[in-house]
């Protein structure tokens, strides 16, 4: 099997992770705690696109901004539209990220880094190393964040208590 | 616009393998070798690609080895392209297949010839032509093996791993959930085949899950 296949074959992983990770988001108060990488908060910054596989061509929407139209989009997810990329922001002690993440490589998509206090004529590296730091967290953290969601999808509790809840909040807008 | 500086747009890989020992004498060659060249100093060419400082787009010549920053190896990968307008192409040749069959007294042209005038003209205004020039930021972690790409298209990613394998003699694996979740599950200390046990989720009033 080609890479492609076998990221096609696999794409609902990441669609699934963003659509706990939007449901997490919206009823922990948006924090998370990531064990070793501490605890962050999280929240979606209002642009969600979602997509719907069709028989002839597929629908794409993409929800900005309001309460209202985010909560439009979380009714789409029960008329089969899949999560195709959402816009987070995460902060975690004083530096704050900002980026759109992709479902099916799980990409990252203008990534907003932490303001870096530069001193004038101080040596380029200072920069590099600062900026890479800064990058690896942000990958870091999704990455610990997506071993949380595979840490739920596969305990005995999943499917007594994780998903009810998830419809719930699919549904009502909050967990029982 | 990248690693250094605004915002970044990137996708992930592994590398495939361990580092060769004596990669601090042996790297410094490939990269040379695969050092960006001018499209001026390739003639009939359209495209070049390669490798420039990540600092600094326009410099290939790589004088000092100040791309190894400790664990990190960082290089931009440049594109450039020539492209000449189809509707240019088309007139140039048209022109240069009238004054020939006017000077040979001829009404047609046999296919060859007209393939020779074409080429000849493409030639010509290549070299007239401004390049379009885009770079690309590399970061390979080699104490991790990560590799960052700046850049999240899959056809212009499978050309830069291709590259990379030629310049390096390493295969870069991509990134993507599976992968992670089979070593999300490696680092848990469970089997990485869980991570096939995991299905689709469905939302939908009426789903039978």
């Amino acid at each position: 099997m080609s890479v492609l296949d076998e990221v096609r074959e696999h794409e609902f992983l990441g669609r699934d992770f963003l659509v706990w990770l939007w449901c997490k988001s919206e009823t922990l108060d948006g924090v998370f705690d990531l064990g070793d990488e501490g605890e962050v908060e999280l929240w979606f910054e209002g642009k969600i696109t979602l997509r719907s596989d069709g028989e002839r061509s597929a629908q794409t929407i993409t929800c900005t901004g309001e309460n209202a139209r985010i909560r439009e989009a979380r009714f789409a997810l029960r008329e089969a539209k899949k999560v195709t990329s959402a816009r987070l922001h995460i902060k975690e002690g004083r530096d704050e990220w900002s980026f759109e993440l992709d479902s099916t490589w799980m990409n990252f998509h203008s990534l907003k880094l932490p303001r870096i206090l530069q001193e004038k004529g101080e040596d380029p590296d200072a920069l590099f190393y600062q900026r890479m730091f800064l990058l690896e967290k942000a990958v870091a953290l999704m990455d610990a964040l997506f071993s949380r969601y595979l840490e739920a999808r596969v305990s005995p509790t999943w499917e007594t208590e994780e998903f009810p809840a998830l419809m719930t909040w699919i549904h009502e807008g909050v967990l029982p | 616009m990248g690693f250094i500086h605004g915002v970044a747009t990137f996708s992930r890989y592994r590398v495939d393998g361990t580092l060769p020992g004596n990669y601090i004498e042996e790297f410094p060659k490939r990269i040379l070798r695969y050092g960006f060249r001018n499209l001026d100093d390739l003639a009939g060419e359209e495209r070049s690609v390669g490798w420039v400082r990540i600092l600094d787009m326009f410099d290939p010549a790589f004088k000092t080895m100040e791309y190894f920053k400790d664990p990190y190896l960082a290089l931009s990968w440049r594109v450039d392209t020539k492209k000449i307008p189809k509707e240019a192409l088309a007139q140039y040749c048209r022109k240069e297949e009238n004054e020939l069959k006017e000077r040979e007294g001829i009404e047609y042209l046999a296919k060859s010839r007209r393939e020779e005038i074409r080429e000849a003209v493409r030639s010509r205004l290549l070299k007239r032509a401004i390049p379009q020039s885009r770079v690309y930021d590399m970061v390979w972690n080699l104490q991790t093996n990560g590799v960052l790409f700046g850049a999240t298209s899959n056809q212009l990613c499978d050309e830069f791993a291709e590259f990379f394998r030629k310049t390096f003699e390493l295969f870069l694996i991509p990134v993507y959930p599976y992968t992670l979740a089979q070593r999300a599950f490696e680092l848990a200390e469970k089997d990485q085949a869980v991570a096939d046990e995991v299905r689709p989720l469905f939302f939908e009033e009426e789903a039978v899950r």
